[in-house]
């Protein structure tokens, strides 16, 4: 027991002598006091080693409901990246002190620390309610056998209309504004490559549900279209002997369920179908109108040979919105007959 | 796409949309080589932690054509976008009071439940319900709890009953219609938790002497468990029994100021082993293992998970009259009190010990266990719903 203490202390000195070196200054009590009342915003100035205690900055979130930020850097004596080592919660309140609960903007972050000597601030976008009129931000040090430095305001800032990041610094950064600007950009240009990488970081930083939810939809749409591209079996023309699919024997796709997987269930049906007019048949015949691609993409999934005609300028075809996937990306698959 | 939080037992999809369960459940029935004609999908709500009940009831699905899955929010289920009729299965309903603090906001919920169910009914979703409870055991608000119940009873399609009685003894409170009602009973928990350790390496673990008495009080510390009337009438029984006890008491602790009545009531009874934690699945054998009998002197009850557990460890039980036509078939182990006189709590203790110094019984109550194993009593569930449906 004895040695454990020791080393634990030893571990201790040598983390606070480093932060120590690198300007990083302990919270003298009259500060810790204002802190502890929430006055003193402690480490906008200077860089300040965050106590066991979490400490807390009450302010005026003003009139302004726009998205705001704070900014904070936090540094570790460890000499590798700490993940969650300090959390951020930030709370609102009425004018007369009522904290505003249940409120979606109420957030908790947790913070990176980097190596000492990194400066890398990282902002955490929130949203105040709108009857917000105070904000309480509180830190909390989530180590505790590694001394953790920071630096930045607790106030909420309003958030400068910036351009955000390029999409390759995205790929890097910590800024989550980025990363969902590029995400939307990438579902417009229905860019799925793009958006399993900013999907991947996102995740990689804090494996939100719903980011871990859109990448599993995304790529799955991803390996079908890889599957399709690789089977090779969509063709013009059409085939005397096919079975006519003229319309979505299911409900219709939609975002709640991973393509390959509703493909599947159509598969399955279309299958029956064919089945119930003849079980030798192996070509399926795919006519214009409503759901052309899904049909294309269902009967190719069930492994027939898909005709499509000369649908490649069928109206209809091109105004069918499937997520993540271009119209002429469905039509470049389609070989001659 | 809601978030559920993750159902402990049935480590599952839990992000997964309903539309999406729905799916994967007509792929794993596809999968599996059934006739999609015969295709069923059981949505079922609230999912419960720490209980294996429902992953028990549903053992046998598949066989039966039935995909079950989860529901955290009954509002969810929608017609499937699969072609197989769905049914809604509700458990514990009285969780539809969760966060209510006003009996107001308890009446609301109710209308808000109904409001659900009706939309469902609307649109061919079938309701199937399990009366797990006469009304729960720690009711906040019981006019509303049994408004629920006679409200779901009434839309529901299919009522599971466990306990022959039920009708009758709900009629106390609500009518249930009995041509909706089909009787499946308990299953008990064979195979379900781990048993490999001997009743003496568990009562050396636990410090008890070979020659102690011992009975067990277990599952979750609330009022409703008796536990703390017994404790206050134990040196009663003992005296009426004519035997000093050792007793275990263990299950996750309930509301502090219940909490703070045991704690001053097993204060000065060393005999009294306090075990105020959630029991993890390997360590609920050697409670029951350590046991002689196991105490179920509840004021009111219809079904016991802890008598069928008692059973599958062979150990005799005592529960409340009502509560013995459920464990059908394990009489010789199952014995009944009066709850409204004590002395026949006493007289049942005193059985229940006799009991289990009789080898007879532990066979008799294995068998009951094998005979009522998961499987068994999932397939009676799955025949008798599709008999219905």
């Amino acid at each position: 027991m004895t040695a454990t203490i020791k080393s634990s202390s030893l571990l201790q000195s040598g983390s606070s002598r480093r932060l120590k070196e690198a300007g990083f200054v302990k919270i003298s009590r009259v500060a810790l006091l204002l802190c502890r009342l929430r006055l003193l915003d402690f480490a906008l100035t200077q860089k300040r080693v965050l106590t066991r205690r979490s400490l807390s900055l009450l302010s005026f979130v003003g009139r302004s409901q726009h998205a705001t930020v704070i900014e904070l850097t936090v540094n570790t004596s460890s000499p590798t990246t700490e993940r969650n080592s300090v959390k951020v919660v930030v709370r609102y309140f009425t004018i007369f002190g009522r904290e505003i609960e249940n409120s979606p903007a109420n957030r908790q972050f947790k913070l990176f620390a980097d190596p000492i000597g990194t400066v890398a601030p990282q902002r955490l976008y929130v949203d105040p309610p709108t009857r917000a009129f105070w904000s309480l931000v509180t830190v909390q040090r989530q180590t505790e056998d590694r001394r953790i430095g920071m630096v930045g305001s607790l106030r909420l800032r309003p958030l400068k209309q910036d351009e955000p990041l390029a999409f390759a610094a995205t790929l890097s950064s910590r800024d989550r504004r980025s990363l969902e600007f590029h995400v939307k950009q990438a579902q417009g240009d229905q860019n799925r490559t793009a958006a399993m990488q900013l999907l991947g970081r996102m995740i990689f930083l804090e494996r939100r549900p719903d980011d871990l939810m859109n990448l599993r939809f995304v790529a799955d749409i991803d390996q079908v279209m890889a599957d399709l591209a690789a089977k090779s079996i969509v063709r013009s023309g059409t085939a005397a002997q096919g079975f006519v699919y003229p319309n979505l024997l299911t409900t219709s796709f939609d975002n709640s369920v991973p393509l390959s997987k509703w493909l599947a269930s159509e598969g399955i049906s279309l299958k029956a179908e064919v089945s119930k007019q003849n079980n030798g048949i192996s070509e399926v015949v795919i006519t214009p109108g409503m759901h052309w691609g899904l049909r294309v993409l269902a009967a190719a999934h069930a492994g027939y040979l898909v005709y499509v005609g000369d649908e490649r300028d069928d109206a209809g075809s091109k105004q069918e919105q499937i997520p993540w996937i271009k119209h002429q990306e469905l039509l470049s698959f389609i070989s001659p007959p | 796409m809601a978030n559920r939080p993750h159902p402990d037992i049935a480590i599952a999809d839990t992000e997964r949309s309903f539309a999406e369960a729905c799916v994967d459940a007509k792929l794993s029935l596809f999968a599996r080589g059934g006739d999609l004609e015969e295709a069923h999908l059981l949505a079922y709500h609230p999912p419960v932690q720490h209980n294996p009940y429902q992953q028990m009831l549903y053992a046998s699905a598949y066989e039966h054509s039935f995909a079950c899955f989860s529901l955290k929010d009954h509002a969810e289920a929608a017609p499937p976008p699969v072609n197989a009729p769905l049914g809604v299965h509700y458990h514990w309903v009285h969780r539809v009071f969760a966060g209510c603090r006003t009996r107001k906001e308890a009446a609301s919920a109710v209308q808000g439940f109904f409001e659900v169910v009706d939309r469902h009914r609307q649109t061919g979703i079938k309701i199937i319900w399990t009366v797990h409870n006469l009304i729960s055991h720690s009711a906040a608000f019981p006019e509303e709890e049994i408004e629920l119940r006679a409200g779901l009873g009434a839309r529901a399609d299919f009522i599971h009953i466990m306990n022959p009685a039920t009708v009758e003894l709900c009629g106390r409170y609500y009518e249930l219609n009995s041509t909706k009602t089909f009787m499946v009973p308990h299953p008990s928990y064979f195979g379900v938790y781990g048993d490999y350790i001997s009743a003496e390496q568990s009562r050396f673990d636990l410090g008890i002497a070979p020659e102690d008495k011992t009975v067990l009080l277990f599952g979750s510390l609330g009022p409703h468990k008796g536990t703390r009337q017994f404790l206050e009438e134990l040196d009663d029984l003992e005296t009426k029994i004519n035997c000093r006890l050792r007793v275990l008491i263990a299950g996750r602790p309930g509301d502090p100021a219940y909490m703070e009545d045991i704690y001053r009531l097993v204060a000065d009874k060393p005999r009294v082993l306090l075990i105020e934690h959630h029991i993890d699945d390997q360590a609920v054998q050697r409670l029951f293992r350590a046991a002689d009998a196991v105490l179920c002197p509840y004021d009111v009850g219809l079904n016991s998970g802890v008598a069928a557990t008692a059973a599958t460890f062979g150990r005799p039980c005592v529960v409340p009259d009502i509560l013995v036509p459920a464990m059908s078939g394990a009489n010789a182990g199952v014995i009944g009190f009066n709850p409204s006189d004590r002395d026949s709590l006493a007289i049942a203790v005193s059985r229940a010990l006799e009991a289990s110094e009789n080898p007879a019984t532990e066979t008799a109550l294995y068998q009951w266990a094998e005979g009522h194993r998961p499987v068994a009593i999932s397939r009676l569930f799955f025949e008798a719903l599709r008999e219905r449906w």
